[in-house]
């Protein structure tokens, strides 16, 4: 609230002229149009229990990745930025011996260090079974967001919520999640009861809401659909081309590193963002949303005030 | 004055009202950068002091060197010399503990974990790393149609590693098919090794779902792991199969 406490200071200052002095809006209102807020978006996907980096053995990742590495750029990054989430979606588990082992237990023990603000589950989390996943989210501090599985009667049963709302100064941000069809893909005995809903449904019912009644600024998805088929199934780009209120899609599931994200114009003619960022831990992404507050130009609009010069800020 | 005053009241009533209502945001601009975690980037001790009694742990068996490769094994499709050599594995394992010719070897290229294993030393945990899941091999019997429409499966996904068989990639589908270098035959029934995780229909292998399988429950990496044990043993090294079983047509 920043912003508002500035433009109070601002009024109180002028008070003394304004009485007098009619042209004093257009100070005020001048200075209004300049708000803006920044949300800095960090991301990871398919980290694959990738704690310590590729091993320095020569191979095409050797010395890539790694949590220590993650963890202080995070920590840099932070600093430097007033409004971030950190978010990853899914495929925690599953891909060094630490998982044979250990069974998740370093990998979201670190996530919670890390202060991740919240994940989705990707299909290689099923793999020590479901009970393994939903016993291993004792050591979280994060939601593990999740749409379109019903997990009902299984032991991730209350261990998922559909959405969360992060509130970063005066900015509303909705989370959300969607998973990939299990079926064929993870053997049955391990999602056992779980049943798969269609993610672009209950992805945009989430998304409106999150938009509609919960009023937020920006609704991101965290997806393990896979960024895109050469068939017809549904994917990121899917998703995006298909849903109405999402804006940011965060990717994982087909391990692909993007360059940069690819934009995507929905049902309603909005941008969609995708990014997806390899997989193990080697590249950590970041998307800066910046917001300006159109709120007062619609005061200078609704008031019969002459618009003069911008004069400060 | 008073009517001054007034109109400053009104005013500031107006200021109060519009500046009390929660503001309402709009997205001007987003920017993607993105950070390589390079071996060279400043790292937390933090982690690396958490993770040290699990690493010790995990080092002390999974550190163990079972092997040496002369070459580099990567992870390509439609066909590699990591496929080829880890599908020979399975179809020599399979005929050894099933006691019984297998005709071929085929599993998933997303079974492999691993995009290369670097040649030289081989440990432990680089196996558990390339085959981390708990799947067996399994053997079943399928008639030329049942496996032909199994290999246009993975025609159809890029090309899947194979061993005792070769196949040419024409419209997403397997042509000039070759197993054991003879044409594949429609009546014949063939003994064919693959992952339980294929053979229950898994990455969309659907045509097998109803077929028996034979399972003795040997997993995998097991397998890989007791092969490289033998090799090493016979002073033997992993080396290059660079054969292209699986190919596009031109």
């Amino acid at each position: 609230m920043l912003n508002r406490r500035k433009f109070l200071q601002q009024s109180a200052l002028s008070t003394g002229s304004m009485l007098a002095a009619t042209m004093l809006p257009q100070t005020l209102f001048a200075a209004e149009e300049t708000n803006k807020i920044k949300l800095t978006i960090l991301h990871t996907n398919d980290v694959h229990s990738r704690l310590d980096p590729f091993p320095m053995d020569g191979s095409n990742n050797a010395g890539l990745g790694g949590v220590a590495a993650r963890a202080e750029l995070i920590k840099k990054i932070r600093a430097e930025e007033e409004h971030v989430l950190l978010l990853d979606a899914g495929d925690i588990f599953q891909g060094t011996p630490y998982f044979n082992l250990y069974k998740g237990e370093p990998e979201i023990k670190v996530m919670t260090m890390m202060g991740y603000d919240a994940a989705t589950m990707g299909n290689h989390d099923f793999d020590a079974g479901l009970e393994n996943f939903a016993n291993q989210l004792q050591h979280a501090r994060f939601p593990i967001l999740m749409n379109n599985y019903d997990f009902t009667h299984t032991p991730m049963e209350s261990k998922y919520v559909p959405y969360k709302i992060f509130k970063k100064g005066s900015l509303k941000i909705g989370v959300t999640g969607v998973g990939i069809e299990m079926k064929g893909l993870v053997p049955d005995n391990l999602f056992g009861e779980t049943k798969y809903l269609d993610p672009i449904q209950k992805a945009s019912e989430t998304a409106e809401y999150l938009k509609r009644n919960e009023k937020c600024d920006l609704v991101i998805c965290l997806s393990h659909l896979g960024y895109k088929y050469s068939d017809n199934k549904v994917s990121d780009r899917v998703l995006a081309k298909e849903s109405e209120f999402v804006d940011i899609i965060i990717g994982g599931h087909t391990h692909t590193f993007m360059d940069k994200p690819e934009t995507i114009v929905n049902k309603k003619g909005q941008d969609v963002l995708i990014n997806q960022v390899g997989w193990a831990g080697i590249v950590l992404g970041r998307i800066d949303v910046e917001f300006s507050n159109t709120k007062k130009k619609k005061l200078t609009e609704s008031n019969t005030v002459v618009g003069g010069k911008k004069t400060s800020e | 004055m008073i009517a001054v005053a007034r109109r400053y009241f009104i005013f500031f009533l107006a200021v109060w009202f519009f500046t009390s209502c929660e503001p309402s945001w709009q997205l001007t601009s987003k920017n993607a950068t993105q950070y390589r975690v390079n071996p060279d980037s400043p790292k937390d001790t933090a982690y690396t002091n958490f993770l040290r009694p699990y690493y010790n742990k995990m080092a002390s068996t999974m550190n163990q060197v079972i092997a040496v490769s002369d070459v580099e094994l990567i992870k390509k499709q439609p066909s590699c010399n990591m496929g080829n050599f880890f599908s020979d594995i399975v179809k020599i394992t399979a005929e050894k503990e099933y006691n019984m010719p297998v005709d071929i070897a085929i599993f998933n290229h997303g079974g492999m974990r691993l995009t290369s294993m670097a040649a030289g030393n081989v440990n432990l945990g680089k196996i558990y790393e390339l085959s981390p899941f708990d799947n067996y091999i399994v053997i079943l019997k399928l008639n030329g149609k049942v496996l032909q429409d199994f290999l246009d499966l993975s025609a159809n996904k890029g090309g899947w590693p194979i061993s005792g068989g070769t196949y040419v990639i024409k419209d997403k589908k397997a042509t000039a098919v070759l197993i054991g270098g003879v044409a594949i035959d429609e009546n014949k029934i063939y003994n064919v090794a693959t992952i339980d995780y294929i053979a229950n229909g898994g990455d969309d292998a659907s045509m097998l779902r109803t077929i028996p399988q034979i399972n003795k429950n040997i997993i995998m990496r097991d397998a890989i792991i007791a092969y490289l044990h033998k090799l090493t043993a016979e002073g033997k090294h992993i080396v290059d199969i660079p054969e292209k079983r699986v190919q596009y047509a031109e």
